[in-house]
């Protein structure tokens, strides 16, 4: 039976007993804090810090270039500071930026009170924080990595870069991108499921959509570069060749997957600096945004046409003439998605009534430093003059253009648009503008300049450069630019600390926004809303004064304290329909000690103690077993009251509750991983120098039994399941198909022991890596499947409460699929390689 | 009146042209690379890249005219969110329209180095 409708309490009454559920402790209970609002902040206070350490570097290479043979550092030094400097400036600035801004914001504009998973917004968190400290302090040892921030091979590999350095870019960002594919997995979820009541998909705020489509890219965009650096990685420490072209390796298979990633990395930039552009113009405006429609149209062919122009960065490499023309296409036509917002933007501020504040000079200054660098960029797209340009300081110019303009000027204006709404004061306009002018001004005559040296011939990353070419004075000039650059930002760090200090209170809404997050009180309490609202028109048309109020009163959803949960609902994904209550995690140390296992498990990888990194590894997936020990429930608990007359039912209890959701993400994430992987042994076979192979690993009758039992594990889970679900017991099917994942971990381990020595050539190496994939998989399934055995055992598995089983499923369901496909290419590769006979 | 639960894949109509214009785009790349590598006949290649790019292009086709008719029936049977079929029918029309601009080459252009 339902329980009782929760007392109705008053504003104040429900304030408090809302915040005591809610609010992370004092003092030391900080570390155990989950809640978004808490880690927004942290994301952005720390990718600031680094902002701020990057923007030093920078300094250091402007300095050393201000003047020619100049000797203020020597080469060793200067790699490493224009190395650190990308590598902070675009994995430990501006993706945790945008990840914090959208884990401050997101629950906020969508009417939920936290995201899917605050325990994973804190892991996320953490291992951004130690990764990124493990790559900042390696600086402090001269040991920093120093071969470019995208790390070409062979220079990276071991021979032309002993020692550790590499080894600390290829694990730090490893570990500092699990944070970002588990914070790209969580706003997916979050944005499908966790939104208020009514807030169908066409009714959704853009920066949601932005965000919804930049998780996706993220999801499907970094896999690849964790393959990469994980086989680069491979090979730098156990000699596995996969880049060495002496032994049937290519290093350009380590180009083509990292800018798989890194050229869909520019749009994921770009498109939350573009919500955040389409969510203050029209404040500012007056008016709603123009082309809702168009533009969600818009940034959906951007994500694709994003991951079809990787190669426009390798143009000069050597690929057949008529795919460069594919890409070159693809890269020109990218700038239309781009235009249609542009010009929506424009169109906005054309038919509103415009007002001027602080955000609006960044927007204004957004505008003409981006459209510079788009159409820059469209002259790159041009094959020919990029292979004039190519490696030259024109490319240091143009992505200064395309990344500031594109993502540091909307980010200040989001900064000046949304501080108010963390720290409840108003901005001082007195320091704002001129930090805008130093800013702007400093930031053109630094990047213009660079244009010109390009086109004179500059190339990128040179130490130094001989007094006689004539980039004398513009080297000059872009250091002095750079020097005010850097004046304008102290400026802009003394403002935001005045306003912290002696910005003048205010109540709500401040810029008379039209969104949700305007609609609480500000600085936001711990619970978000003391009751979440309905939503019956679009949601940046709402009016947050009114709102607010009756939101505060709890006259929405869920307006109680009940037993002490922290709740939130979640909807049908598409038409926003109330579908469940969200029962979310409290406050706990277990993120920070699973990230400080995970680090520790990075340490040992870099300082090669193995066996320790094999335990710390062990430990940290243990760690996650007390995750998941008491979420659930023991009983089922059938519809409950979430007040305005509507029940729901709990979140354990239904068929797409959020943890399913975030496993097909994931799992999505890891098929990307695995047809990279795919593809990097069918791009070897074709492509790379020295084939064929003197030996051929065909794999044999262990590798087929092996696939097979995956199969047949697939099966059983999927029995379990059948059972579970008409109330039958599962137990004994469940404990055979732990045996049978064991079986099959014992096969591909003979498999892996009989392969001949995978160090004397790249197809040997990817063959290995094939069945080390799957090996790991059958593995994972084998942890899962005790997961479910144990919540089984502790009453939290009933025909209802299916959810340990099904996600165990949906694993064997993948490690069956991908083993087969593996299995498949290894067994293939004899007749593959057979072909080559005669053609190489 | 609350609206009717729709299953998650009906969000599939704002991606499905590009998602064919990836595939599409993957094909290609993938074929002119083994063409080369292989060094098949210049005539044979130009021929199955023209042959490809036709039989992309005309899909492309199928898949705009089919998402500007799910507009117009959601609108008609006035479906629970039909933003997303125009969402999805603006989409198709633009792949269909990258397919031509981005696979043209395949036409004139030398296939390799």
């Amino acid at each position: 039976m339902a329980d009782p409708t929760p007392e109705k309490l008053s504003p104040i009454a429900l304030h408090k007993a809302l915040d005591r559920i809610w609010r992370t402790g004092p003092g030391w209970q900080r570390l155990s804090a989950v809640n978004h609002t808490v880690l927004g902040k942290r994301f952005m206070l720390t990718a600031f810090v680094f902002f701020a350490i990057g923007g030093l570097l920078a300094m250091l290479i402007r300095a050393q270039l201000a003047t020619p043979d100049s000797a203020f550092v020597g080469p060793e030094i200067y790699n490493q500071l224009f190395s650190m400097h990308g590598t902070v400036m675009m994995f430990l600035f501006a993706i945790p930026m945008l990840e914090g801004l959208a884990i401050y914001l997101l629950p906020k504009m969508l009417g939920a009170r936290d995201l899917a998973f605050p325990r994973l917004t804190a892991y996320g968190y953490w291992c951004y924080l130690f990764g990124g400290t493990i790559i900042v302090a390696s600086m402090l040892f001269g040991v920093a990595p120093n071969s470019g921030w995208f790390m070409y091979t062979p220079l990276s590999s071991q021979p032309y870069t002993p020692g550790i350095n590499a080894d600390i870019w290829l694990l730090g960002v490893t570990f500092v991108e699990i944070s970002a594919v588990s914070a790209a997995v969580e706003i997916t979820v979050s944005v499908l499921k966790l939104r208020a009541p009514g807030m169908s998909l066409d009714r959704m705020p853009l920066f949601a959509w932005y965000m919804l489509v930049t998780a996706l890219m993220m999801v499907f965009g970094f896999p690849p570069l964790i393959l990469g650096s994980t086989l680069l990685e491979l090979e730098r420490a156990f000699d596995l060749p996969f880049f060495d072209p002496t032994r049937g390796g290519d290093p350009l298979l380590w180009q083509h997957l990292f800018w798989l990633f890194g050229h869909p990395e520019v749009y994921i930039i770009f498109l939350p600096a573009a919500g955040v552009l389409s969510t203050i113009i029209p404040v500012f405006a007056q008016r709603q945004i123009v082309g809702y429609h168009a533009i969600i149209a818009a940034i959906v062919a951007l994500a694709f046409l994003s991951f079809g122009l990787w190669v426009h960065h390798m143009f000069t490499v050597g690929i057949p003439h008529l795919a460069l023309a594919f890409f070159s296409a693809a890269s020109a036509l990218v700038a239309i998605p781009t235009a249609v917002q542009i010009f929506a933007w424009l169109a906005t501020l054309a038919h509103g009534k415009p007002r001027f504040d602080i955000p609006m000079l960044y927007v204004t200054g957004f505008f003409l430093v981006f459209v510079i660098g788009g159409l820059t960029g469209v002259m790159l797209a041009m094959v020919p003059f990029d292979q004039q340009a190519h490696d030259s300081y024109f490319v240091v110019a143009h992505l200064h253009y395309v990344l500031v303009g594109g993502f540091v000027f909307p980010m200040l204006a989001a900064i000046y648009f949304w501080l108010p709404h963390i720290t409840g004061r108003e901005t001082m306009h007195r320091i704002s503008v001129p930090a805008f002018w130093l800013i702007f001004v400093g930031f053109n005559l630094t990047f213009f300049m660079m244009h010109l040296t390009g086109l004179m011939g500059m190339p990128r990353r040179i130490y130094t450069y001989p007094s006689n070419f004539g980039w004398d004075w513009l080297n000059l000039l872009s250091s002095v630019g750079g020097f005010i650059l850097t004046m304008g930002f102290a400026l802009f760090a003394v403002d935001m600390i005045l306003q912290f200090r002696f910005g003048r209170r205010f109540r709500r809404n401040i810029w008379k926004a039209a969104t949700l997050d305007w609609a609480m009180p500000t600085r936001p309490p711990s619970y978000a809303f003391a009751s979440l609202p309905r939503i019956d028109k679009r949601a940046d048309a709402i009016d947050p004064d009114s709102l607010g109020a009756q939101l505060a009163a709890g006259h929405g959803y869920l307006g109680f304290a009940r037993k002490g949960r922290m709740e939130t609902l979640g909807v049908d994904m598409t038409t926003g329909r109330l579908e469940h209550v969200v029962i979310l995690p409290r406050p706990t140390y277990l993120p920070l000690v699973s990230a400080a296992l995970t680090g520790a498990m990075v340490l040992c990888l870099l300082f090669k103690l193995y066996p320790l990194a094999l335990l710390f590894a062990l430990a940290t997936l243990a760690s996650f077993f007390f995750w998941a020990a008491r979420t659930g429930s023991t009983a089922d608990e059938g519809p409950i009251d979430v007040g305005r007359g509507e029940q729901a039912l709990p979140d354990t209890e239904v068929d797409g509750p959020t943890p399913w959701w975030a496993m097909v993400f994931t799992l999505a994430a890891n098929g990307t991983l695995f047809a990279s992987l795919v593809f990097g042994a069918l791009y070897l076979w074709l492509i790379a120098p020295g084939w064929p192979p003197a030996e051929i690993a065909s794999g044999d009758i262990w590798l087929v039994g092996a696939t097979l039992l995956l199969v047949v594990a697939a099966g059983l889970m999927r029995w379990v399941n059948g059972l579970n679900r008409s109330g039958k017991a599962f137990m004994p099917v469940l404990m055979a198909t732990l045996a049978i994942d064991l079986a099959a971990l014992g096969m591909f381990s003979a498999t892996l022991l009989m392969l001949p020595d995978p160090t004397t050539h790249a197809h040997i190496a990817t063959v290995a890596a094939l069945i080390g994939y799957s090996w790991l998989h059958a593995f994972g399934g084998f942890a899962l499947g005790l997961h479910a055995v144990l919540k089984a055992r502790n009453g939290y598995v009933s025909a209802r409460r299916s959810l340990s089983p099904r996600l165990a499923g949906l694993w064997h369901d993948y490690t069956a699929v991908t083993g087969v496909v593996g299995g498949a290419l290894v067994l293939l590769m004899p007749a593959l390689i057979g072909m080559l006979e005669g053609v190489r | 009146m609350e609206p009717t639960p729709v299953p998650p894949r009906s969000m599939l109509v704002i991606v499905m042209g590009f998602v064919s214009w990836s595939a599409a785009f993957v094909g290609l790349y993938a074929i002119n690379a083994i063409g080369c590598a292989f060094a098949w006949p210049a005539a044979l290649q130009r021929w199955v890249m023209i042959g490809l790019t036709l039989i992309a292009s005309g899909s492309m086709v199928v898949v705009a005219w089919w998402s500007i008719g799910h507009w117009r029936r959601a609108v008609k049977a006035a479906r629970p969110a039909p933003s997303l079929a125009r969402i999805g029918a603006i989409a198709s029309v633009a792949a269909l329209a990258a397919t031509i601009f981005v696979f043209a080459p395949s036409l004139f252009v030398s296939m390799c180095l």
